[in-house]
C-alpha cells in the first residue's frame, strides 16, 4: 500500500485516499502521517474531518511528532504549521527550539563520524574544512573537538599545514 | 511554481551547452565552496543581487558562473529558487494557503520581496508589521512544502 500511495498523479484524489488508508491502518508510520500532511496543505482535498480546512492536518502532524518519537523534521514541521497557517509563533517556538535540537544532535553525530572517515581516507583538505564548521557549532562536543584536533595533525604531518597554525 | 521551472529550464539549457562532461571535478562537492574563492565570490556578489531584489542580473551572473564552473549546480539552482520565492505573489499561493484565518488579502498582489522590502522601510500604509510577516511566511511556507514533496 505505501508503494501504491507514493506513485501516482500529484494532487490525485487517489492517491490521497490511499494514504488516509495507510494513514488509518499505520498509524505508526510517521512518514506517511509527514508526507501526508504536507501534500494536503497543497492540495485541493477537502478535510476528512468537518469544517476546519485545517484539523485533519493538525492532527496527522501531532500524530507524526508521537509515531517518531518527536524525530526533528516531524517536530519542525508541526512548528512551521503552527506559525504560518494559525500564526501562533510563540507555539512554534517550543517546537523550533526542540527539533533544532533533536537535528543538532544527529549533525553532531554525523560530523563526528565523517571526519574520522575522511582522516582514514586522508582526505585531509575536506576534513579541514569541515573541522572548521563543526569547530564553532560544536566547541564543547568532545568527539568533535577530538577529531578536530586528528585532522588538524594529520594534515601537519602530510605536509597541508604549516604547524604554527595548528592550534590556531 | 511555473517561474521556478523557467528559471530552472534557463539554467539547464545554458550549462548543458557549455558543459564538457568528463566529471573531473565537482563543483557541488560540500567542500568546494570553502576551497574555491573564486567560486566563493561569485556566489556573495549573486546573493548580494538578490537581497536587492536585481533578479535579471542575478540569473546572467548565475547562469555565466554555473557555466564557467565558479559555483556548482546545486548553488545555481538554491539561487533561482530563492528568486523565484521572492517574485511569488501572495494571490498565487496555493488556495488551501490562501484559507488561513488573518489571511491578509490586501496584499495578494504583492510578491514576497515587495513585502520585505515594505518590512525594512517599515512602510505599513498598506498593511500591519504583522500582516506584512505573514504574507511573507505563507510564501515561504509554501516554497518549503514544495521542497519536501
Amino acid at each position: 500500500m505505501a508503494r501504491d500511495a507514493g506513485k501516482g498523479e500529484h494532487g490525485s484524489s487517489q492517491r490521497v485516499k490511499l494514504q488516509r488508508e495507510l494513514a488509518e491502518a499505520c498509524p505508526a508510520f510517521a512518514p506517511n502521517l509527514l508526507y501526508l500532511a504536507r501534500f494536503l496543505l497543497l492540495s485541493d482535498e477537502p478535510d476528512a474531518e468537518g469544517q476546519d480546512p485545517f484539523a485533519e492536518i493538525q492532527r496527522l502532524l501531532e500524530q507524526a511528532v508521537q509515531a517518531s518519537d518527536r524525530s526533528a523534521p516531524a517536530l519542525v514541521e508541526l512548528a512551521y504549521f503552527h506559525d504560518s497557517i494559525h500564526n501562533d509563533f510563540k507555539k512554534a517556538r517550543g517546537l523550533y527550539e526542540e527539533g533544532a535540537a533533536k537535528a543538532l544532535e544527529t549533525l553532531e553525530d554525523a560530523w563526528a563520524g565523517l571526519l574520522n572517515s575522511l582522516i582514514l581516507e586522508m582526505k585531509l583538505q575536506e576534513a579541514l574544512t569541515l573541522a572548521e564548521h563543526a569547530e564553532k557549532v560544536f566547541p564543547d562536543s568532545g568527539r568533535i573537538m577530538g577529531a578536530v584536533h586528528e585532522a588538524r595533525q594529520a594534515a601537519v604531518a602530510a605536509g597541508l599545514s604549516p604547524p604554527q597554525t595548528v592550534d590556531s | 511554481m511555473r517561474w521556478r521551472m523557467l528559471l530552472i529550464g534557463m539554467l539547464s539549457m545554458h550549462s548543458h551547452g557549455c558543459s564538457h562532461g568528463d566529471g573531473r571535478t565537482n563543483p557541488d562537492a560540500v567542500y568546494e565552496d570553502g576551497i574555491r574563492t573564486k567560486g566563493g565570490s561569485a556566489s556573495v556578489r549573486i546573493w548580494v543581487l538578490i537581497g536587492k531584489g536585481q533578479f535579471a542580473e542575478a540569473q546572467v551572473l548565475i547562469a555565466e558562473s554555473t557555466a564557467g564552473g565558479l559555483i556548482g549546480r546545486e548553488t545555481a539552482q538554491k539561487m533561482l529558487e530563492r528568486i523565484s520565492v521572492l517574485s511569488t505573489k501572495l494571490g498565487e499561493v496555493h488556495a488551501k494557503l490562501q484559507r488561513v484565518r488573518d489571511f491578509p488579502s490586501q496584499l495578494k498582489d504583492f510578491t514576497c520581496f515587495e513585502s520585505r522590502k515594505m518590512l525594512e522601510a517599515g512602510d505599513y500604509s498598506l498593511a500591519t508589521e504583522a500582516q506584512l510577516r505573514r504574507a511573507v511566511k505563507i510564501i515561504e511556507q509554501q516554497d518549503r512544502l514544495m521542497d519536501k514533496l
